[in-house]
């Protein structure tokens, strides 16, 4: 089941990141889906599954556009393991929270890929106000599928069928 | 708590605990093998890589084609009638330019031959999809819907008819990876085309800088930037970007930002551009 979960996160984030930078979607392109995906890995608050799901998700990005292979995946792992503590220990509360946390997860996630690239590869390090847009718009979408996630869609579609009936 | 609950609760952590050290120590192994390889070519893991995402990949693609395609049929089917009058008044514009543009292509040739010059400009190689783009921190890498069965080589430049995009970094069969010229590792040699001034074109995520240019050059707002074809990588005459902010730099060098000609944030396809014979005689010395 957790493998199965984590397979699927991680095809699900590869296909939307393709998917969106395609069709050039303003808010959508930019997200990062692997971090999505990490972050749900984490709601089921199994750490080993969370971590190994982050490297896994990281090493696909990497492979993918980033130039130093294993630097999203170490940050991602490290990111898995910090959000599972915080979904343990931190009684969470609505999308805006969830929200949040994942625009701290982003920021966390650059600040650590962008270090390892200096420190290995000696990339100059930049930050600009776009990258924080993509971080927001992360932690927006994150956001969006918690609260979509956690709606009681259900009771909502009973409730419009007593609605109806009356 | 009962001591057989404790006892598996304390074994739990001591596995998560394991799992990451693990994870990140084996990630840190990864980069630091790389750190230390010379070579630029396609590692295993990324060959690997593109054999297993290849098909998602390349599927994600088709349906987000498909998707536009549909969306783009039923726009055109409302959108029709302006749209050719548009299309109409921009082709007559395009060959009044052409007339104009043939001609002088007529005579830059004619002269080339006289002077036994060889042109600027490689050939186009191909025009490829853009599939992904990663724009976090420094990085400005995208991948390429075409690889080596499609003719694309590492170090081919990458332009559109803006401006120059970037190159190809590596390759592989179906896809190739490129490095975009707002990358903080980018560096191309530039000329300014008002004044010959010749300076190195670096990324800094959303525009360009070009540096060492001497205090005393004449550098205006405005100015257009080409590769100058010193690099021995991007041919010389493709548009590189203006001028947008002059000031003074360190020691005896003007601070020059550039705004890039390409739009580097709609892209849709690139033309993929012949590698410098220079590239080519480093990739065969270095194999």
């Amino acid at each position: 089941m957790k493998l199965l979960r984590l397979g699927l996160s991680t095809l699900a984030a590869t296909v939307a990141t393709v998917l969106f930078t395609s069709l050039r979607l303003p808010v959508l392109s930019v997200v990062d889906w692997f971090l999505l995906a990490v972050a749900y890995q984490a709601a089921s608050g199994h750490f080993v599954a969370s971590t190994l799901g982050g490297a896994i998700g990281g090493l696909v990005q990497d492979v993918l556009l980033h130039p130093l292979k294993g630097a999203n995946a170490f940050a991602k792992a490290l990111l898995g393991y910090v959000l599972t503590i915080v979904s343990v220990r931190v009684v969470f509360g609505g999308a805006l929270v969830v929200g949040g946390t994942l625009v701290f997860a982003s920021l966390a996630n650059d600040t650590l890929v962008g270090i390892l690239g200096r420190l290995l590869l000696g990339t100059p390090f930049h930050y600009a106000w776009g990258d924080f847009g993509r971080e927001v718009a992360t932690g927006l979408t994150g956001g969006a599928l918690y609260g979509a996630w956690r709606f009681p869609w259900k009771d909502e579609w009973r409730r419009r069928q007593r609605r109806r009936l009356r | 708590m009962p001591d057989h609950r404790l006892a598996a609760a304390t074994t739990a952590t001591r596995r998560a605990k394991l799992t990451l050290a693990g994870t990140l120590g084996a990630c840190l192994l990864l980069m630091s093998a790389q750190a230390r390889q010379k070579s630029r070519g396609p590692s295993l893991l990324e060959r690997t890589g593109f054999l297993v995402l290849g098909p998602i990949v390349a599927g994600s693609h088709e349906a987000a084609s498909a998707e536009k395609s549909f969306v783009g049929a039923v726009g055109s089917y409302f959108g029709a009638r302006n749209e050719n009058a548009r299309l109409k008044k921009r082709i007559a514009g395009l060959e009044t330019q052409l007339f104009v543009l043939r001609a002088g292509a007529e005579d830059a040739a004619h002269l080339r031959a006289m002077l036994k010059l060889a042109p600027f400009l490689p050939a186009v190689r191909l025009a490829a999809p853009l599939l992904s783009i990663e724009e976090r921190g420094s990085y400005r890498r995208a991948l390429i819907g075409a690889g080596a069965d499609a003719g694309v080589r590492p170090g081919s430049p990458l332009a559109v008819t803006g401006g120059l995009v970037g190159r190809v970094t590596s390759v592989s069969p179906r896809f190739s990876k490129a490095i975009l010229l707002t990358d903080a590792d980018c560096a191309v040699g530039g000329r300014f085309v008002r004044t010959g001034e010749q300076g190195v074109v670096r990324g800094e995520g959303n525009e360009l800088r070009i540096d060492y240019v001497s205090a005393i050059a004449q550098v205006v707002v405005g100015d257009l930037v080409e590769t100058a074809g010193i690099d021995g990588i991007y041919p010389r005459g493709i548009p590189i970007g203006r001028v947008s902010r002059v000031t003074r730099g360190k020691a005896l060098f003007l601070a020059v930002h550039i705004v890039p000609s390409a739009p580097l944030h709609r892209l849709d396809d690139v033309l993929v551009l012949d590698p410098s014979p220079s590239v080519d005689d480093a990739r065969s010395a270095s194999e």
